[in-house]
């Protein structure tokens, strides 16, 4: 039993004999499989977006010598369930000149998107909900589906701040996809595979942060400023502005509609940090040494799922470090940033890894 | 070459940025926010906070410091401060005979204790002012002199004067009165006459 929490690859496949046993066929055990992650992962989604917001809040006031919230709950952890439950119980409202499907669609397509974003994360060895062996693309194609629903959303409201403010973060999500996209594009050649379990796996010696020589680096600080751009994030909050466009594509939205959107943006925190994590920190491997193998030993003791959660934890601090610290861009700067600097500084990156991978210049080879 | 330098120093400020918000959030002890109905009892307010005004007694004599001479009646942009004085055959000085102060228009601004020459007025901190009715925040600032006591029965009757008429005299207040009297019936139907 207690090997399962190391080995979640042979739970999974444990399970999965038990279910082709019991239901008697693969295909069956395989509908009950998804449906059980479906739930769980929901479950998670949940959660996740609850303890996020909670952090969030926290982190925000401890950065600026406050307490954040401190009412609801001891140290106001039960802030973000109150939170939940109002914006469950509130009237969802559809404004009465908006194009009712599109206004009702878009929150739905966001949070789908990155719902199923999650579903290629590898939590653990063997934990993938869908193993796929271009995962890594197919999680950066779905990711973008999002840009549509924000897009719609805004669209949909009638309201010329929501479009405004739509349109601001289309442009800005589309530009810095290419950024992070191509950050990720300079360290897949180290390790020929697309698939995040195998990424994992290639870094058992080490993580490419450092065993690509620089490229590693410059790959991973790109990527945080590209993915922070993607989410929308402090410093790259344009989107919304309360001076200039209230709060942009969401600006009509409200009870449910309004916590999709919400519940989506801090997934995706998670799912751009978890990325980050897999490709640069090593996933769920846990951190070794070649040579000091006591240290390793002590370091086998945690858990993968630890590992991975701890990984994922810091990064997801980090953005929230950057958000509570840093001054926004204006529109303007943002693209230039982008365009003029980001871009040609991360296919400079793309075109040193290639000669450093075909070369052979990078550690543990 | 510029551009290197310009990221580099960016590049620096964002860092030390980076570097005071950790500091902050690694140390618990910096925060300022209170958790006021909680720490009522060891709430420790800012040095310069400032709330309702009060008048400065000297420690020796036990007077009063405010000499009526009606600056701050004068400097108060919301007619807060209502004034009667006498002559104190004593000392041959001027007194407050009743300094009124209505908190229900003050607007904590503190011109009052700037105009004031004589250090004889302060800013408190007391800030738990909240009260029933508007005549619960008509205060006679100097209570603890004899004449003035905790009579109120004959202020809080007159509606802001004017600007460009106002005094430290009682004669021209109660003229006043007798001009808005009837209006500020209507307005307010409180009664408020002398009980
Ligand atoms: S604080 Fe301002 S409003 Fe209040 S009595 Fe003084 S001058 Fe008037
Ligand atoms: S300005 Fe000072 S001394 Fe003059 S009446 Fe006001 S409180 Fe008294």
């Amino acid at each position: 039993m207690e090997s399962y929490i190391y080995r979640t690859d042979k739970l999974i496949l444990d399970l999965t004999e038990w279910l082709t046993e019991a239901t008697g066929s693969a295909f069956a055990a395989e509908v009950v499989k998804m449906s059980i992650a479906a739930a769980v992962l929901s479950a998670f989604v949940g959660l996740l977006a609850m303890i996020l917001i909670y952090i969030e809040r926290k982190v925000a006031g401890h950065m600026q010598q406050r307490v954040g919230p401190m009412r609801v709950g001891p140290h106001g952890i039960l802030q973000t369930v109150a939170d939940s439950i109002k914006l469950v119980a509130k009237e969802g409202l559809t404004p009465k000149n908006a194009d009712a499907f599109i206004f009702n669609l878009a929150p739905l397509l966001v949070f789908a998107s990155s719902f199923a974003c999650l579903s290629f994360i590898p939590f653990s060895p063997g934990m993938t909900i869908v193993s796929f062996n271009v995962g890594l693309l197919f999680i950066l194609g779905i990711a973008s589906v999002g840009v549509l629903g924000i897009l719609a959303g805004g669209w949909a409201s009638n309201n010329k701040w929501s479009v405004l403010g739509a349109m601001r973060s289309g442009a800005q999500i589309i530009s810095y996809e290419l950024s992070a996209t191509l950050a990720l594009l300079a360290i897949v050649p180290f390790f020929g595979t697309l698939d995040f379990q195998e990424i994992v796996l290639s870094q058992q010696k080490g993580w490419w942060i450092w065993r690509a020589p620089g490229v590693g680096l410059l790959g991973f600080l790109i990527y945080t400023i590209a993915s922070t751009a993607e989410c929308n994030r402090t410093p790259f909050d344009i989107a919304e502005g309360e001076s200039e466009l209230t709060g942009g594509f969401h600006t009509e939205y409200s009870a449910m509609k309004f916590a999709m959107f919400f519940l989506a943006e801090f997934i995706n925190i998670f799912i751009v940090s978890a990325i980050s994590a897999t490709v640069f920190f090593g996933g769920w491997m846990p951190f070794h040494i070649e040579g000091l193998d006591t240290l390793n030993r002590v370091f086998d003791l945690l858990p993968p799922i630890v590992w991975f959660f701890g990984k994922v934890a810091c990064l997801v601090f980090v953005v929230m470090w950057f958000r509570w610290t840093f001054p926004r861009l204006r529109v303007d700067q943002l693209m230039h940033f982008e365009w003029k600097y980001l871009m040609p500084l991360s296919l400079i990156n793309l075109a040193l890894a290639a000669i450093a991978v075909s070369a052979g210049l990078y550690f543990f080879n | 070459m510029n551009i290197f330098v310009k990221t580099l120093r960016g590049l620096k400020g964002l860092l030390s940025g980076m570097g005071l918000t950790f500091g902050y959030f690694a140390r618990p002890s910096k925060v300022i926010t209170q958790q006021y109905p909680e720490n009522r009892n060891t709430l420790k307010l800012p040095e310069r906070s400032q709330a309702r005004i009060d008048l400065i007694k000297n420690a020796e004599t036990g007077r009063y410091n405010c000499i009526a001479c009606g600056l701050c009646v004068k400097a108060c942009p919301n007619n807060s401060i209502e004034l009667t004085k006498f002559k104190d055959p004593e000392t041959k000085k001027f007194r407050p005979e009743k300094f009124v102060y209505h908190f229900e228009r003050c607007l904590v601004c503190g011109l009052c204790v700037e105009a004031c020459k004589f250090d004889a007025l302060r800013m408190t901190s007391e800030f738990e002012t909240a009260a029933w009715s508007p005549d619960d925040l008509v205060e006679i600032l100097n209570k603890d002199d004899p004449w003035a006591h905790d009579d109120k029965s004959d202020i809080g009757q007159q509606t802001a004067p004017d600007k460009n008429e106002q005094t430290a005299s009682p004669a021209r207040d109660t003229d006043r009165q007798e001009h808005t009297g009837a209006e500020e019936k209507t307005i307010q139907p409180k009664d408020r006459s002398p009980k």
